[in-house]
């Protein structure tokens, strides 16, 4: 029978205090019951491999004991289609904060490669202490019943923008946050190998023109909400009708800010010596294709974004 | 998979979901957790202790269990029974039962 004590010390050691003694009680009254009959069955005393043979079957004294306690998962079925949403939407705010703080802080002049392990790494760390606080608060939830019908409340028109024709590529609005958070940061002049000044030399100096300082708060103002609703779009990854009316009121504003550039007198200014102007002029003329044209494509973009947004409106 | 795997695994699942029902309608009599075992296994329905006893005590917390620990030849055992809940949740659920058997049945045929 010490087989028997040895199994039933092993199981209590897996129990809350105060199931212990209950389950030893309850456990040593079923086993004695079983050597017993079949002892009467037999006509004589098990044997040690017998009496091992019973407490094998029984099971691991670990898994005996989880059975008899409650909550044997972190997050059960019924909350872990929210816990998942949840997860996924915290975690991919957690991507977007971690890389848009070490795009500021990646501008004091530290190599690529090391911007790029530091932020992996960060996202990392981040990910995984919100991993655990998502999960310990769906955990709670459950401990505590949380009530979820406000979660899991819906209606059938709130699923059109989830349909595959407006589908939303979290790689690609990861893509657009980053050039527009790179593009304020040059239109800031916070990037400091990419300054306003275009080409320069000790006797001349081409930079963009003075003209631009009239659109410099405007086109800061359509970035940033331009960057606002790239991260409400990265964490939902799906379209709805706040994010689809914001674009197209964005794309509007961007093009009457193309509207009132193409009204400057100049895109670049030249600053320079008389003998250096004809090439200067030259470069100019160039650097005005350049920019007629990234207008062109800006706006080709912006009127491209009104039609396709407005007609996921009507989905 | 094979296919004596699956109908293993669907056996299980089968067992387990008619296990509480099959408690419930055992302990209309008195018992403690290895004469149920007893009698359930006479009965065709064998289950193993792991799996049996922490169910007749979830049964209890909800309510539809009542329960004893009384001295018996020299061994403390629980006994359990049917509490007032138990009786009318296991007559309501005996009748889902029949309307599902007859379903099935007629299914199957």
């Amino acid at each position: 029978m010490k087989l028997i004590e040895h199994y039933l010390d092993s199981l209590e050691t897996y129990l809350p205090d105060e199931m212990k003694q209950d389950v030893r009680d309850e456990l040593t009254a079923s086993l004695m019951g079983q050597v017993e009959d079949s002892q009467e069955e037999l006509g004589r005393e098990l044997t040690s491999d017998e009496i091992e043979a019973l407490l094998k079957k029984l099971g691991h004294p670990m898994q005996v004991a989880s059975a008899y306690q409650p909550n044997q998962h972190l997050v059960g079925s019924d909350y872990f289609p929210a816990y998942r949403k949840a997860l996924e939407i915290a975690l991919a705010l957690t991507v977007v904060i971690t890389i848009v703080l070490s795009v500021f802080t990646a501008i004091s002049g530290r190599s690529v490669i090391g911007v790029g392990i530091n932020i992996f790494a960060d996202i990392l760390h981040n990910g995984l202490y919100v991993f655990a606080l998502v999960t310990l608060i769906f955990y709670l939830m459950e401990s505590y019943n949380a009530d979820l019908s406000k979660v899991y409340a819906w209606s059938p028109k709130d699923l059109r923008f989830n349909s595959k024709r407006l589908g939303l590529s979290r790689l690609e609005t990861g893509f657009e946050l980053i050039a527009s958070v790179l593009f304020l940061a040059w239109w800031n002049n916070i990037i400091p190998s990419l300054t306003y000044g275009l080409i320069s030399s000790e006797t001349a100096k081409v930079s963009l023109s003075a003209d631009w300082q009239s659109v410099y708060w405007s086109v800061n103002i359509i970035i940033a909400l331009g960057i606002a609703i790239g991260i409400y779009k990265f964490v939902l990854a799906t379209w709805d009708r706040f994010s689809l009316v914001s674009e197209i009121i964005l794309s509007l504003a961007t093009l009457v800010i193309i509207a009132q550039i193409l009204q400057f007198d100049q895109f670049i200014s030249l600053n320079a010596p008389l003998d250096e102007n004809m090439f200067l002029v030259k470069v100019i003329a160039h650097f005005d294709k350049v920019i007629y044209s990234i207008l062109a494509i800006v706006a080709a973009v912006s009127a491209w974004d009104i039609f396709s947004n407005t007609r996921k409106l009507r989905v | 998979m094979e296919h004596n795997e699956h109908s293993k695994k669907m056996k299980l699942e089968l067992r387990r979901g008619v296990l509480v029902l099959a408690v419930l309608a055992e302990l209309r009599e008195e018992h403690y957790g290895y004469s149920l075992r007893k009698n359930l296994a006479s009965k065709g329905l064998d289950i193993d202790e792991g799996t049996l006893y922490p169910l007749i005590r979830r049964l209890e917390k909800q309510g539809l269990l009542e329960s004893e620990w009384r001295e018996e030849g020299s061994r403390k055992k629980r006994f359990y029974q049917l509490s007032a809940v138990g009786k009318s949740t296991l007559r309501q659920v005996s009748e889902d039962w029949h309307e599902v058997e007859t379903a099935l049945n007629t299914i199957l045929k």
